[in-house]
């Protein structure tokens, strides 16, 4: 099995791949911002040798590296993610974050590095690798539109036959292996609703009109939506125009989030949001409008590829290693790219083993166990060796 | 009915230009400025405090009785009770026999600033032995309205602290979402006049400001905090809202995992004008503009923190009904017309309450 040879080079480039992340994690940029991350990919890239770098693919400064095999086969893709968030570090690592209100909260530092890693154990092995290895570096994760969609529309998936991601999970163990066999994240949509005063009745209490609107919207989970179909709605903040807090509102403005796994369950709830809003109009004669925002699409894993991804694992992990983990209702933007071909994504547990309870991911004080990172390649080099690591029959 | 002409309009317009020049300048060199105006207008013993309130004297008597208007720097406040008593002076000067005038020029509102609350022991008004005041709004027809009972509401303005627990946006479960607990504390308010009060007592429950969330989309709050006010023309249903406020606000947020604050604060209480007094202003009134244009009629829901003077002295406010018609100048004009004729009132209770 070519995985055993690999995963040797993968273990001798291991201090490489820690300092790689090390640096990318006190050198953090946000979102469409991430400039100097991309040199500093495109210069590993160009040190392993890959075969191909494409730089700003789509709407940022998204990379797309190939390397070919020595032999024929089909093309496998890896996806990892780059940008940081807008939060002030306040975790106690040596490699803090050194650009100020910038840090690395989610551990796409990680997913990077481990990716490069990947990359320098394939090019080093073209002469086992039966097919290409894609390595597809994406900017903005976190931030609506997202980099994904534009890299897919930009060609990063030309060529390509099959998509695999990973994210790692710093709220569950280092070494665990998790896949869901169905909807890896939720659909992420987001609103606004503004109630506004009706020109006709500027008497009407525009706040007791917003609640109205907001309890009775808080009825199409519980009411109009399929008990068997996930949903959330929540509202994340009210704002108002107001003189002083003392005198009614003239315009009050909710936002909010829609989380749902099926496509037309995030389209009901869009038509009865926008319903409430006609009918909220009419009853307190206000302005009501909803401005639904499209975010990402849910993932939706397909079962050939995890299930073809599982019996690798299954080889080179022990039993307890691997499980299956319910979906939350998270966002990724790794959908766009698993629309379009067939593919998996995983999560890898990152969380140090003797933390009782670890900080959550975007928060100022989220760490991962860097170990995690030698177990992300290992998934990744489990899935080239069952796509690409023998001759295709 | 003939308007009795107390001033003429060339008077009115230019202290309509003095007052919106006044508009732009800050509290302190507006009080200034009013100082200076009255000393001009041979008033005496003029005085100002921090508080924005100005005070002065006109003429001689045994009796001294209080005229009071407010002032507002908004720009959509005409401020007709103002303007119309500083076009008293120059009529009282040169016609007033009765009792020693002392003005009050007091900052306009509902509620006096928390800030800025003054006592009233000691105070401004402790000389005066009647307070007398006008408010104006829009009716059917020209008249004066004097109310028997209350008069003006009172209000207390509540602040309900939630505390949840906040979290990501697609998580719920492992939240208390703030922000869906405050709603529902807002909605169940609601009620509270449609079912808790008395049908036939005027009250009111405003929330007026809702505070949650960093203005982020995928964020459930942690907190939020509710602002509004009360108003009543009852002590009774004053005692049984500001209860209920309580008790909805813990009972909700109890039921839904939270926690709440409630701090209820007393900023004006109702008011009441003087028995006695009201009846001699009503004779008064009546001799001089007729039975049919002087009515008693029933309290508003509006509050005047005048209502805290009235606790400490004997006073009356009475409401200037004007048609949609009316112009800014006739509507002063009555404004002028009204404080005129307090002055006449015949009232010889000693002041103190």
């Amino acid at each position: 099995m070519a995985y055993e040879q690999w995963r040797k080079d993968l273990l001798s480039n291991f201090d490489e791949t820690v300092e790689w992340r090390r640096y990318m994690h006190e050198y953090p940029e946000l979102s469409f911002e991430e400039v100097k991350t991309a040199d500093y990919i495109k210069s590993v890239l160009e040190d392993i040798g890959v075969d191909q770098i494409r730089e700003n693919v789509g709407n940022g400064y998204g990379i797309v590296a190939r390397i070919k095999g020595a032999h024929e086969g089909p093309t496998v893709a890896f996806r990892a993610d780059f940008d940081a968030l807008a939060i002030t570090e306040q975790a106690n690592v040596p490699f803090r974050s050194k650009n100020p209100g910038v840090m690395h909260a989610c551990g796409h530092d990680g997913h990077t590095a481990s990716l490069l890693s990947l990359g320098r154990v394939m090019a080093n092995n073209r002469d086992q690798m039966y097919g290409d290895v894609v390595l597809i570096h994406q900017h903005a994760e976190e931030m609506i539109p997202g980099g994904a969609k534009s890299m897919v529309e930009d060609g990063a998936l030309e060529n390509v036959d099959y998509v695999f991601g990973i994210h790692l999970d710093a709220q569950s163990p280092n070494g665990q292996v998790y896949y869901q066999p169905n909807f890896g994240s939720a659909n992420a949509d987001f609103f606004d609703v503004f109630i506004n005063i009706d020109e006709e009745n500027s008497d009407v209490d525009l706040l007791a009109a917003a609640m109205e609107y907001l309890s009775s919207s808080q009825k199409i989970v519980s009411r109009m939506v399929s008990p068997t179909r996930p949903a959330v709605v929540t509202y994340s903040t009210v704002e108002m125009n107001q003189e002083t807090k003392d005198k009614v509102p003239t315009q009050v403005h909710l936002k909010g989030t829609v989380r749902t796994l099926h496509q037309s369950t995030r389209e009901q709830i869009n038509q009865e949001l926008q319903r409430i809003a006609e009918g909220l109009s009419t009853a307190f004669q206000v302005k009501a409008e909803v401005n639904y925002n499209w975010g990402y699409p849910s993932i939706k894993n397909h079962a050939t590829e995890v299930s073809r991804s599982l019996g690798k694992f299954s080889e080179v992990f022990s039993e307890d290693e691997i499980s299956e983990t319910p979906v939350g209702m998270g966002g990724e933007d790794f959908s766009y790219f698993i629309q379009e071909i067939p593919g998996a994504f995983f999560r890898v547990g990152a969380a140090y083993s003797e933390d009782e309870k670890p900080f959550p991911h975007h928060h100022p004080r989220f760490v991962i166990d860097e170990d995690s990172l030698l177990r992300s390649g290992e998934v990744f080099l489990a899935i080239c060796d069952e796509y690409i690591g023998k001759p295709q029959k | 009915m003939e308007q009795r002409q107390t001033t003429i309009s060339s008077d009115i317009q230019k202290i309509q230009e003095w007052f919106n020049e006044q508009r732009a300048v800050d509290q302190e060199t507006f009080s200034k400025n009013l100082v200076a105006y009255l000393n001009d207008n041979q008033v005496e013993d003029v005085e100002s405090f921090d508080n924005g309130i100005i005070i002065g004297y006109i003429g001689d008597g045994e009796q001294i009785y209080g005229l009071r208007a407010t002032y507002s720097f908004n720009e959509r406040d005409n401020n007709e009770d103002f303007i119309s008593l500083l076009a008293t002076i120059n009529y009282l000067s040169k016609n007033n026999e009765g009792p020693r005038i002392k003005l009050f020029f007091e900052p306009e509102g509902e509620m006096i600033p928390e800030d800025q609350v003054f006592s009233l022991k000691d105070s401004v008004y402790q000389d005066v032995n009647a307070l007398f005041g006008i408010q104006f709004q829009k009716g059917e027809q020209n008249r004066f309205v004097i109310s028997r009972d209350a008069a003006y509401a009172s209000i207390h303005t509540f602040k309900v602290k939630v505390q949840g627990q906040g979290g990501h946006a697609a998580y719920p479960q492992a939240t208390v979402d703030a922000l869906i607990v405050g709603a529902q504390i807002i909605e169940e308010f609601q009620l509270i006049q449609s079912r808790v009060v008395n049908p036939m007592s005027p009250t009111q429950v405003n929330v007026t400001s809702f505070e949650a969330g960093e203005g982020t989309y995928n964020i459930i709050a942690d907190a939020s905090v509710i602002y509004g006010h009360i108003r009543s023309l009852s002590e009774d249903e004053e005692e049984r809202m500001t209860e209920m406020i309580e008790r909805m606000a813990q009972y909700i947020a109890h039921a839904h995992r939270a926690t709440v604050e409630v701090e209820i604060t007393k900023r004006t209480p109702i008011l009441y004008n003087d028995e006695q007094l009201m009846s001699a202003v009503k004779e008064q009134f009546q001799k001089e503009y007729g039975v049919e244009v002087v009515n008693e009629g029933p309290g508003v829901i509006k509050a005047d923190y005048f209502a805290r003077a009235l606790e400490e002295k004997p006073g009356v406010m009475i409401n200037l009904e004007h048609t949609e018609t009316a112009t800014i100048e006739e509507v002063i004009q009555r404004g002028v017309d009204a404080f005129a004729e307090f002055t006449k009132v015949k009232y010889d209770r000693k002041g103190n309450k």
